[in-house]
Parts: structure tokens; sequence; C-alpha cells
């Protein structure tokens, strides 16, 4: 057999891959789709100085899982130091490199909100700089604000997962002392696919001690016949009594008060 | 087949004792088994997931390295030792060579892939068993990991190691040396595992001509990305990946390993041994 | 009808193209021979001289640029030419961690030989080469002359009509080579054709029927070896019990008959003829 030029080979190789990789292309299309869709768009810009081209180079490796796992052993290392700029950086850059998993979001939330808060406080305790309690309730409210962002942005890549609304109504509940704010969080919890059922008494209970007992009245009549009967969780028994109060807190005549369907 | 099969025989048991090999699988399942370190971390269920990402993570690095670096050694080894020239010099194609080495290494690669998924799936088992004793209300529906997600697992790794030593195969058939092979090897599963970037970047709309250059890249290379299923396996965030297309994949796979073998074969052919 | 030859090279030339300018080696330059059968055939030559590049032409391991090459008449680029050579390189490194059984089998299915057929050959090559009681003892644990030995018995082990050696005393002591020169003669002996390529020449003086010299990857002679070394022929007439007056006689003698002489060398015996004696004696005693 004549042996063929170098350049033929060469050519010959390019189009044989080129063919494969267009025939092949196609007839892959679904599963690579169903791949791309279980990979988030990543946001290289807030990434930042945590983005080193080993870091990009395994991302795309297959590694990036891994890497927001060793993120986020290096931000619990920060955490155990109590070093709270490195902490927020660390757990910013765990969320960013992979924003799949529902715990980071709602831990790194957590560590913003509450732990990070105590540890400025903290800070200005030991320096002496501490010197009045509206400054301690300003660093709270920057946490507590600061966790609440880091959620919303976890809701780009987990829309309307009920568990972040309740990270959020309970940061304004616990921290924030807003309990009407607190209730629409619980209320969106509640409506949301798979909520839990304690979200909606939640709502309903934060809505009346915030002044609101008519909408806590509404939501409670309008909720009680979608629970189920046969689900301990719904506590229907409890849902029913808690309507009764309202309608006597509320002053309703017999007539007009709730009927069991 | 008998000429492959003997071929395949005695690559399978030259690689196996190579300690490189033998360093490279104990290193993995040290690595693997470090994942138990996330013990003190206190992540509840989630720790899980991060045993997981570390042993996936484990085969994909440590089977690329020595998917790459056996396959190249062995072949110019060969040519070294000479005993290719008693092999070729035999009533035996070229084709026969170069496929009943690379059956030996892919052999190997299954071996190391079983291993350490093995290995990773008894660890996952203990430790579920563990945390379902110690906090049983983070699993109200019991177990969460998919065990036989696993197996499509390791099946679609397995492909995809075949690729990279057939891929290698195909470059040391091009190569004078074991060094350039390896670099060369090393480049080009960079470039197939970046065709992520590639198609993000021709989306981009940039100028015709770099749309083009992309888009020829993404047509050569064989697309490593697709082979990522990790994080949609085990403990998939949504919907798990489906049976159809991790056949696909798995085809996907299969059809490069035919087409770089043959392409290894058509160039090996010139090369004069 | 004359029996076709075991080789035949026509115009053989092989050039290879060295560095970016494409700056050409000329391995092998219009060599032409023709190795009959059932003979033993050397080929010599200095390092370089284009003996290896010749011997892969000929199995096919590397392409000519010019000529041809035939096997018994088949083109030595086909597959099918390989199933009647056996091939043993210089210094081959085998796989160590085979058994010398194992080695042979493997290569034995390589040539295609059945499984019965495979067996019994297997036995009679250990046999011929001398290695029954090592055949189970893997090759990390053999001498260079048992490397070699094996190595040789790869090449045979289908039986092949043609045998090469390239270099197959390479490394070996005297008593090995010696083993070695049998193993081919009895090849001879069964009807074989070697093609021998050594440095070792008092062998070749042994052991080839034809010669060819190569040099710089042209042939500067070649053709029955006692033909060529009767051109060069001078007589020798050995005196036992020399003194420097028998001496004085005899050159006087041959003078008055008109007989030219070139010289007069003392032959004290080859150092290879005392190795061999000794090693013999000291082999007997033990």
């Amino acid at each position: 057999m004549t042996p063929m030029k170098p350049v033929f080979r060469f050519g010959l190789v390019f189009l044989v891959l080129l063919l494969t990789g267009a025939l092949s292309r196609a007839w892959v299309r679904p599963a690579w789709k169903e791949v791309l869709d279980g990979q988030p768009v990543l946001n290289q810009e807030s990434l930042g100085a945590a983005a080193g081209q080993g870091i990009l180079l395994g991302l795309f490796g297959g590694f990036r899982s891994l890497l927001a796992d060793m993120a986020w052993i290096q931000t619990s290392y920060f955490w155990l130091d109590k070093d709270w700029p490195k902490t927020e950086t660390a757990l910013r850059a765990t969320t960013q490199l992979d924003p799949r998993p529902l715990y980071f979001w709602v831990q790194g939330a957590r560590i913003l909100a509450y732990d990070v808060s105590n540890w400025r406080i903290r800070e200005l305790e030991t320096s002496g700089q501490l010197q009045s309690e509206g400054q301690v309730d300003r660093i709270r409210a920057e946490q507590a604000y600061a966790g609440i962002d880091l959620l919303e942005q976890a809701m780009n890549y987990h829309k309307d997962n009920p568990r972040l609304f309740i990270e959020i109504a309970q940061i304004y509940h616990n921290i924030l002392k807003q309990p009407l704010m607190a209730a629409d969080y619980f209320g969106k919890a509640a409506s949301s696919p798979q909520g839990p059922y304690f979200a909606g008494r939640l709502h309903a209970e934060l809505l009346r001690r915030g002044g609101r007992p008519d909408l806590a009245y509404a939501f409670y009549t309008s909720w009680y016949p979608r629970l189920d009967p046969e689900d301990p969780f719904a506590m229907r028994p409890l849902v029913l009594s808690r309507i009764r109060n309202l309608e006597q807190e509320l002053g309703i005549p017999a007539g007009n008060r709730f009927r069991e369907p | 087949m008998r000429v492959i099969f003997s071929i395949t025989q005695i690559t399978f048991l030259e690689v196996v004792r190579q300690r490189f090999f033998n360093f490279l699988l104990l290193l993995a399942l040290v690595f693997s088994g470090s994942s138990l370190f996330f013990q003190q971390f206190n992540f509840g269920s989630s720790e899980l997931k991060f045993i997981y990402d570390l042993g996936s993570g484990t085969v994909l690095f440590f089977g690329t390295l020595l998917g790459v670096l056996l396959t190249a050694q062995l072949i110019f080894t060969e040519i070294e030792n000479k005993t290719a020239l008693t092999i070729l010099a035999r009533p035996v194609h070229r084709l026969q060579f170069l496929l009943g080495k690379f059956l030996g290494i892919w052999l190997l690669m299954w071996v190391f892939v079983l291993v350490v998924t093995s290995l990773l799936g008894v660890i996952l088992f203990f430790r579920e068993s563990a945390l379902l004793h110690l906090t049983p209300d983070l699993f109200p529906d019991g177990r969460h990991t998919r065990y036989g997600d696993l197996l499509i697992f390791g099946l679609i790794q397995g492909v995809r190691l075949g690729v990279i030593s057939a891929m290698t195969l195909f470059f040391t058939a091009l190569s004078r040396s074991t060094m350039y092979a390896m670099v060369i090897s090393f480049m080009g599963v960079m470039i197939c595992q970046l065709q992520y970037i590639a198609q993000e970047a021709t989306l981009a709309g940039r100028s015709w001509f770099y749309s083009a250059f992309l888009q020829i890249i993404q047509l050569v290379f064989p697309n490593f990305s697709l082979f990522n299923t990790s994080d949609l396996l085990v403990f998939p965030s949504g919907d798990a990946l489906s049976m159809t297309s991790s056949w696909m994949i798995m085809g996907y796979g299969v059809l490069y390993i035919g087409v770089l073998l043959g392409l290894a074969a058509m160039i090996f052919q010139q090369r004069e041994v | 009808m004359a029996e076709i030859p075991a080789i035949t090279i026509e115009k053989l030339t092989k050039e290879y193209r060295l560095g970016l300018r494409g700056f050409v080696v000329r391995a092998v330059d219009d060599l032409s021979l023709s190795v009959p059968t059932n003979s033993v055939f050397g080929l010599l030559g200095p390092n370089g001289s284009g003996k290896s590049t010749t011997i892969k032409a000929i199995l096919g391991l590397i392409r000519p640029t010019r000529g041809s090459l035939q096997i018994f008449g088949s083109s030595s680029s086909s597959i099918v030419s390989r199933q009647r050579v056996g091939y043993l390189p210089e210094r081959p490194d085998f796989y160590q961690f085979l058994t010398g059984r194992e080695l042979i089998h493997f290569y034995g299915k390589l040539s295609g030989l059945a499984d019965v057929r495979l067996e019994e050959r297997t036995n009679e090559v250990l046999h011929q080469v001398n290695l029954v009681d090592a055949a189970d003892r893997s090759l990390s644990t053999y001498s260079k002359g048992m490397l070699q030995r094996i190595g040789l018995a790869q090449a045979i082990v289908h039986d092949p009509d043609l045998v090469i050696l390239d270099e197959p005393t390479a490394g070996v002591d005297p008593l090995g080579a010696e083993a070695m020169a049998d193993i081919i003669l009895a090849l001879k002996a069964a009807g074989k054709t070697v093609l021998l390529c050594s440095h070792h020449l008092s062998q070749v003086e042994q052991l080839c029927d034809s010669v060819a010299i190569l040099y710089k990857g042209r042939c500067l002679v070649q053709g029955p070896l006692e033909e060529l070394l009767e051109r060069n022929a001078a007589g020798s007439i050995r005196i036992p019990h020399w003194s420097p007056e028998v001496e004085q006689q005899a050159l006087e003698a041959l003078k008055a008959a008109g007989i030219p002489v070139e010289g007069v060398r003392m032959d004290r015996g080859s150092l290879e003829a005392l190795f061999l004696e000794h090693a013999r004696k000291g082999g007997r005693d033990r």
C-alpha cells in the first residue's frame, strides 16, 4: 500500500473527526440538554478573587461539586476561627461555584445573619468601640439583610423552594422583629409546592400578632377546607380552634361564623 | 480474535504490575476513604453528598491520569523493548496489535473504576446507616442515596476513560516520544473538557471567524462535558439522569472509541517501528 | 525449476528525512541480494552499515524508499509472508513477569498455532534450546544466555522456514555462543534458512554458507563464504616444535624453491579455544 502523504493523512483524520462530531452531536442532543440543564450558569464575575486558573479548569474538568465542597470546608475553618470577612468571602465563593445544594445557601445565610452579627458585636465590645445599643441594632440589621440578600439570590436557582421562604421569615421574626414581613414569607412558603403546614399556621399567627387578625382569619378560613383530614401534620382541629378564637377576638356574629365544609 | 485476546491478556498483566498503577490506585482509595474526615464538620445528611463528590472526583482525576500515562508509556515501552518488533514480525495486523493493547488498558480502567466505586458505595452505605441512627429526623423518607446510580456512574466513567485511552493511543501513534504523547494527550483531554466554554463563547456572538473556529473545535473534539454526570446521579438536586440519556452518553463514548482506534490504526499502519 | 530463494532483495534503498529541513540520510543504498533456501547467510558490517534496516525492511516493519523485497516469492509487506518467518531482534527485553513457557505460548498463539500443537511445539523448542529445567521460572531470573535462547525459542516455535537472527550472541559468553551455534546448525540440518547478523566473525565463519558485507548502506561484497575467503587465501604451514633455527631452515628451503613468504607468525592458540577447553572440562568435572 502506497503510504499516504502527511497532509492527506491529516486531512482525512480531520474530516473523519468532523463528520463523527457532526453526526453524533445531533444524535446525543437530548442527553446533552439534560446534562446542561443540570449545570447552572457560572457567574464568573461574582467569583472574584476566588476563581484562579486552577479553579476554572477544575470546574470544567467536572470537579465543580468537589471544589464547592472544598470551599465549604474552608468556610467552616474560617467560621471556627470566627474570621468573619474570610467566612463571608468563602461562603459566597461556595455558592457561586456550585449553587445547586440548598444546604450552602441556608447555612450560609444563617452564618451571615446570626453568627457574623454576634462576632462583629463581640469585636466592638472587646476593642471598647461599642458605645450604644443603636450600634448593636444596626449591626444586627445589616447582617440580617445580608442573610436575606443571600437567600433571595438562592431563589434564582431554587425557585419557589419553601425552605428559603421559611429562612427569610425567621430572620424577619427573630432578628428584625418585623412580624408582618415574617408573616408574608411564611405565607409564601405555605403556598409554594410542597410547602409545610406549619408555615401556614405561622403565617396566620404572625398576622394576628402583627395587629392584623382580620387577615389571619381570612387566611385560615380559606385554607382550612384545603387541609387534608387524613394528614396529622395538617392539624385541622388546631386550625379550627384558632378560627374560633379569632372569631371571638374579632367579634364576628354567630350567623357569620365559619362553617366547616 | 485469539491474537487480539492474547495481546489483551499480556497487556493487562503488564499494566497491573506497573508500580505507577498500584500507587495511583492506592492514592485513589486513600483519597476516597478520607471522605470520612467530613464527619467532624457535622454536615448532617449533606455529608453523604460530600463523600460522593470526593469519590466521584477521585475516579475522574486519577482515572484520567492513568488513562493517559499508562497508554502512552505502554506503547513506547513495547517499541523500546523490541517486543513490538517480535509481535509485528509475526502474521499480526497492526490493528490487531493496537486493539489488543487498547483492550488490555481499558480492562484495567474498568478494574480501577470498579474498585473505587465499590469502596465509595461501601462508605456511603455505612455512613448513611450511622446517620440514619443518629439523626433519623433528617431522613424522613428513608435513605437518600440512590445506590443504583453508582453503577450507572461507574459505567459512564468507564466509557469515558476508554475514550481517553483511545485518544492517547491516537496521539501516541503520531508521536516519537512518550513525553510528547503524554503532553499532547493531556492537552487533548483539556480541550475536550472545555467544550462547555467553547459552546458558551460561540453563543456570545463574536466575529464569524472566531465562531467558525469554535464550531470546528466543538465538532472535531469529543465533548467530555457530556460525561460530567456525577451531579445528576446518586444525589441529584433536580431530576436524575434518565436511563435513555445514560445509554446515549455511553453510546457516544463507544462511537468515539471506535473512531479514534480506527484513526490510530491508520496512522500506526504507516508508522515505521 | 529453480528453487525460489528464501529472501530476494532488489535495489533496496531506504532514506530517512531528518529535521525540519528534511536532511536525507540514506541507511541502505541500492542493495540487491539473494538468500538461498536451506542455508545460513551472514549479514555483516560495522555499526550503522544498514544491517538492522535491511532486516526490518525484510520483515515489513519499515517501508523501502525504493526497491522490492520478497520472502519465498511473496512480497515482504504482506502479512501472509510472515507466516514462514521467525525473528529474534538484537537484545530484546521480553516480558519479565512471564515464565519461559508462557512466553513461548504467547508467541505461539500469535503465530496461529492451535492449542494441542502449541503444547507440543513448546516442549520441542524448550528441548531444542536446552531450557526445559528453567521453563517454569520467570524471565527475570534468566541469565543473558538463557534470555537469548528463549528468544530463539519464540522465534522458532511455529516451525518457520526462515529464521532471522540479529546479533543472537550479543552479550553472551563463549559457551552460550557455542550452544547458539549448535542450534543454528541444527536448524540448517532441518532444512531451514537462517539469516544471521553478527559481529562475532569467527562464529560467522564457522556457521555461514554465504555472506554479504555492508558498509554505509552499500553492499561491498557478497557470495559463498568459501569463494570469498579463497580470493584472499594464503597458505600456512604449521611447524610443531618451533625454534629460531628451524624457522631459518624452513625459510631457506622455501626461498630456494622460489616460493614467496609474506611473514612468519607464532601461533599460540586462541584465548577462545583455551576458554572452551577449560569450561568444558570444568562442566564435566562437576
